[in-house]
């Protein structure tokens, strides 16, 4: 008798706690400015323009977060709020977590451990300047999509008879400038010898340059000249095209 | 006695929404939309084969037990084998912007994205130069069903077509022509969240958290009206 009415106990809490909704426990939600924000952990999938393709949850993946210090309006006035000052969540299927009491308006160090890695990475630390309770702590994993390798108009030339431009065809972007070909030379003392922005370009399709010239100015390399071709993303970094 | 099964029966209906209030439900990474691009790439060529299909890609999507919707799978499983017989049985992309602008207004989303028949084609071109076999090109006049249901997942996920998805769409790539490196990647804080998006999902919890399971079935099933699922057997 005492054993049933234990399992009947049992039962009863049992469903009132899976009934009862964001009352039990903390649905992944938009924080409030008396505490409380979102943890998201998202991959990206962007072209060499920078353009956002696609994007998707990375799910279960263990975030922390340790509270820095509180944020301060022009008065002078603290205007973090919430209690809670160090966390350990791990996302849902859908890479939502939410920090309940989190404290908002305030700074905080992060840290995350991709499982699989995000393109190498396995664990990566960072800091959220004055976290806003509608943003939280939004952890990223970003890929980039490329079409094959550019392939050029000109591969083969005769000693003295270089054309005047190269057109390479590839997913180029001039969005944030030109495409840029770059000039190296091997053997023993490899380096760069020179670039060349180019004169004309088809976003996404191809871009001409002014045929490279050597160190000497010349058109004619006397032996192979490997180039490679870049363009700049949005955040100053270049995609390498080889 | 009477206590008991009603008890039983709240308990059922209770784990239900449990289920679907916690996120375990569907759910679509990058790298399983990779997989089931992979899985999407075999001919369907029987009931057999689009059953199977059906039932892998709900899989890879997270839904390990499709018994909470049964009628789904096999309306999926139908369309899937009417589409790849016929092409006018793809699903329009009227249909999938319908079906989107309906479940933003069931999600009572705060600020709705509307979405149209060009939107739609823009998203699905897209992302066909990334997932050919997933989504259709353009030049192809619909969906196939179970793309459009990740289509519908990704519209929801990101609150509509995005900005970056409207740019790359005047680019016109072929589909396949993209592939994702794991070269020029990073990990990091997102400097620019989606709010929308955002907005999107948490409505989303909400819907699930508190709708009976009724209300959450007859929901799903206006969605498969709206996008032309054939009707349960």
């Amino acid at each position: 008798m005492k054993i049933e009415k234990m399992v009947w106990s049992a039962l009863l809490v049992l469903c009132v706690f899976v009934t009862c909704g964001d009352a039990c426990w903390p649905v992944p939600q938009p924080g409030t400015p008396a505490g409380g924000f979102p943890v998201t952990t998202n991959a990206q999938v962007f072209d060499s323009a920078g353009n956002l393709l696609a994007s998707g949850p990375v799910p279960n993946i263990y975030v922390t977060g340790g509270w820095l210090s509180d944020e301060y309006n022009e008065e002078g006035v603290d205007i973090a709020a919430g209690s809670l000052e160090n966390f350990a969540v791990t996302t849902d299927a859908n890479g939502n977590a939410y920090v309940a009491n989190g404290r908002v308006n305030a700074n905080w160090s992060t840290s995350i451990t991709w499982n699989p890695a995000c393109n190498g990475y396995t664990l990566d630390f960072g800091d959220v300047d004055d976290l806003q309770p509608l943003v939280g702590i939004p952890w990223i994993c970003t890929s980039v999509a490329a079409g094959e390798s550019a392939n050029s108009s000109t591969h083969f030339v005769l000693s003295g008879a270089a054309p005047s431009t190269v057109t390479s065809y590839g997913d180029f972007s001039t969005t944030y400038g030109e495409p840029e070909l770059r000039v190296y030379v091997g053997g023993s003392a490899p380096g760069l010898v020179s670039s060349v922005s180019a004169s004309s370009a088809v976003p996404g399709s191809s871009a001409t340059f002014p045929f490279p010239r050597s160190r000497m100015g010349r058109r004619s390399p006397r032996d192979s000249i490997p180039w490679l071709i870049r363009t700049q993303r949005p955040e100053g970094a270049w995609f390498l095209w080889t | 006695m009477r206590f008991r099964i009603d008890l039983i029966i709240r308990l059922l209906l209770a784990t239900v929404i449990a289920w679907a209030a916690s996120g375990d439900g569907l759910h679509i990474s990058l790298q399983s939309l990779q997989e089931l691009d992979a899985l999407s790439s075999g001919k369907i060529e029987g009931p057999d084969d689009a059953a199977a299909y059906v039932r892998k890609a709900a899989a890879l999507s997270g839904i390990t037990d499709p018994s909470f919707v049964p009628d789904l799978e096999s309306r999926l499983a139908a369309a899937e084998l009417e589409a790849a017989k016929d092409p006018n049985k793809l699903v329009s992309d009227e249909r999938v912007a319908e079906a989107f602008n309906l479940m933003s207004s069931e999600l009572q989303v705060a600020h709705p994205a509307r979405v149209t028949a060009a939107d739609v084609l823009q998203h699905r071109s897209v992302s066909a130069s990334i997932f050919p076999h997933v989504f259709s090109p353009k030049t192809v006049s619909g969906s196939r069903p179970v793309g459009s249901i990740v289509m519908l997942y990704q519209l929801w996920y990101n609150g509509g077509v995005t900005g970056g998805v409207r740019r790359a769409a005047q680019l016109d790539r072929p589909p396949g022509s993209l592939k994702i490196s794991q070269s020029g990647g990073s990990s990091g804080l997102d400097k620019n969240p989606n709010l929308i998006g955002r907005e999107y999902q948490a409505a989303g919890y909400a819907y699930f958290a508190q709708r009976s399971p009724q209300q959450i079935r007859s929901f799903l099933d206006r969605m498969a009206d709206t996008i032309g699922l054939p009707e349960g057997r």
